[in-house]
């Protein structure tokens, strides 16, 4: 049962303030890390979903100065953005980060916060993984989509739009000091993303689980967060106001994140970022689309891990119904009718062709994702013809 | 150095370093698959490998359809992506294939300044000049997948012929 890797390192630093009205100690949490002027990075979304005022009100509250507020933050953030916000921190002299909204303005603030750090003009300047290496700013987090998890990754993926690719950074500097998790906060996603964000939660701890820096440690991250993810997506789905499938995937996702952030990710991230980068199709959407094919293909070499993992996601009796070789497919099976519901439920596309990709694009997308980092923690190697091969099936599905 | 394993260790990295940077040189000259692989790559990128905190090292450059060696003492800073092993132990394991590359990332054992996606491509190009380099049981080890070699024990010879005299 317990297959310990020979050697790993497993890293979590982030605290996590969670709860009703938890935004609501952001002004503390900010003085505890000696931050007297925060900056803001959000987006437009958030704003008129008047989750700004919610935070602005508490720093009211708490007596605390907002240094400067940057909401231009566009789905998926580039170098330049990055740059921009930069330029805004330094001229209002602030001296700390807060990041309200999803893994786009999350990643920014990263990026920002490597930036004002390291002193550069230019991010693309200071890309590798591992490398920073000076103290970063104060930095809260506070997530508006149950998804990424990047309020606990050392991960921030950043578009280069000059070449279509989005670029990993990877560093222990980018974690976060804090993230607060607010049920309020979430409350006002549309159904569609609640369903694509909740779709990269799992992939997040399903690939957590079989990648190849996979721990004792992250395992335990990866079964919660599915067991959570599995009962409670379908519900914050159907309705945006039920408050404790709301808070309960609120978390999920973070816990996920915890997982993949020291496990990684495989291929079905590959795929994901390779269209993400090429055909601009939203990051979760391209997770729900690439996860069943993800999986299939890894089972040849991780089938046992993949089998387990119906577990959590379907309960003891299903787990104890199947048969030990028939877990990993029975799995797919059900992650297929979960997409499937999710597709009637909120018009969440389930093949690239009705996610808008073009067919001449394809090709493409499969030289971006053999170039993909996160298929160096896959178990299986993908090649050129494998990676055109899984994009047909979800161009076409199947 | 204090310690003679360590002063050993050190030794055996360097060489295994200059037969790695000779045999990428090499190989880049005969094999199709490692000029299509470079292609993506900008004229005039340099490679680097290095062992922290200081060496021992190599360094490629690309130039037009193939790879230059750069030798083992080419400044860090003047190089686009340098791939670092965080100990010399860990340089040891992977260098003489009792570990792979891929584990090495998995476990932290290595980690890269530069683009990440170079970072990919090159680690594909090194693939196929390890197995050029090494016997097939070996390259097993060390690769998640071992490139076909049918047809390119030719240019195998070719490469091994060729690696006393690069640079
Ligand atoms: N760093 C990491 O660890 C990591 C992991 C996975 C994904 N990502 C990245 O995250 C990005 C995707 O992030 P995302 O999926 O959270 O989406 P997102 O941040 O792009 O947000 C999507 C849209 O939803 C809106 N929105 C967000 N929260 C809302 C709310 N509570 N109410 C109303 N509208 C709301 C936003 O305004 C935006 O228009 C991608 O760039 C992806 O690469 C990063
Ligand atoms: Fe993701």
């Amino acid at each position: 049962m317990f297959n310990l890797p020979d050697y790993f390192e497993f890293f979590a630093p982030v605290k996590i303030v969670s709860g009703r009205k938890a935004v609501d100690n952001l002004p503390y949490e900010l003085d505890q890390l000696q931050a007297k002027r925060p900056f803001i990075v959000t987006d437009k979304g958030i704003e008129k979903a008047g989750l700004l005022e919610i935070v602005k009100k508490a720093m009211d509250a708490g007596e605390m100065e907002i240094g400067a507020i940057y909401d231009e933050t566009p789905p998926d953030s580039s170098i330049e953005v990055v740059n921009e916000a930069a330029k805004l921190f330094r001229e209002n002299n602030c001296d700390s980060i807060v990041a309200i909204g999803g893994g786009s303005v999350i990643d920014t603030a990263k990026g920002v916060n490597i930036v004002v750090t390291e002193n550069a003009d230019d991010l693309s300047k200071l890309m590798g993984a591992e490398v920073l290496k000076k103290p970063m700013k104060p930095f809260i987090v506070i997530p508006t989509t149950a998804g990424t998890g990047s309020e606990v990754t050392l991960v921030a993926m950043i578009s280069n739009p000059a070449e279509d690719v989005k670029m990993p950074f990877t560093s222990y500097r980018l974690f976060p000091n804090t993230a607060i998790i607010d049920p309020r906060m979430t409350m006002t996603m549309p159904p569609k993303i609640t369903a694509a964000t909740g779709m990269d939660a799992l992939t997040h701890a399903m690939e957590a689980y079989y990648c190849n820096q996979k721990n004792p440690f992250s395992d335990g991250y990866a079964i919660t967060a599915i067991s959570m993810i599995s009962k409670y997506l379908v519900r914050a789905v159907k309705d945006g106001k039920d408050e404790e499938a709301r808070y309960v995937m609120a978390n999920a996702a973070t816990v996920a994140g915890v997982a993949f952030s020291n496990s990684m990710v495989g291929v079905v991230h590959s795929l994901g970022h390779a269209a993400g980068g090429v055909a601009h199709i939203p990051h979760g959407v391209a997770m729900a689309i690439f996860l069943p094919i993800g999986l299939e293909f890894n089972i040849p070499v991780a089938g046992k891990y993949i089998g387990e993992l119906l577990l959590p996601f379907a309960g003891p009796e299903e787990y104890a119904r199947t048969p030990e070789e028939k877990r990993p497919y029975r799995l797919i099976e059900l992650v297929n009718q979960l997409r499937e519901e999710l597709h009637q439920l909120s018009g969440l596309p389930l093949t690239l062709k009705e996610a808008g990709v073009k067919e001449d694009q394809l090709e493409e997308i499969a030289e971006h994702a053999i170039n993909d980092g996160s298929l160096m923690f896959n178990p299986r190697d993908m090649d050129r013809k494998e990676a055109l091969e899984l994009i047909r099936k979800a161009y076409e599905g199947k | 150095m204090k310690y003679a394993g360590n002063r050993f260790k050190r030794s055996i990295v360097k060489f295994v370093l200059s037969l790695l940077g000779k045999a990428i040189q090499e190989v880049s000259k005969v094999d199709e698959e490692v000029k299509m692989e470079m292609r993506a790559l900008p004229e005039g990128f340099v490679a680097m490998m290095k062992v922290l905190p200081s060496g021992p090292s190599m360094a490629v450059k690309k130039e037009g359809d193939r790879f230059h060696y750069l030798g083992s003492d080419y400044p860090e800073d003047k190089a686009d992506l340098v791939v670092m092993f965080k100990n010399l132990e860990s340089a040891f394991m992977v260098l003489t294939a009792q570990m792979s590359t891929h584990r090495a990332y998995a476990e932290h054992r290595i980690s890269v300044k530069g683009d990440l996606v170079k970072a990919m491509i090159f680690t594909r190009c090194l693939n196929i000049v390890q197995a050029y380099l090494f016997p097939k049981f070996v390259a097993g080890i060390v690769l998640k997948r071992v490139p076909p070699m049918g047809g390119r024990q030719m240019k195998r010879l070719k490469v091994m012929l060729n690696l006393p005299f690069g640079k």
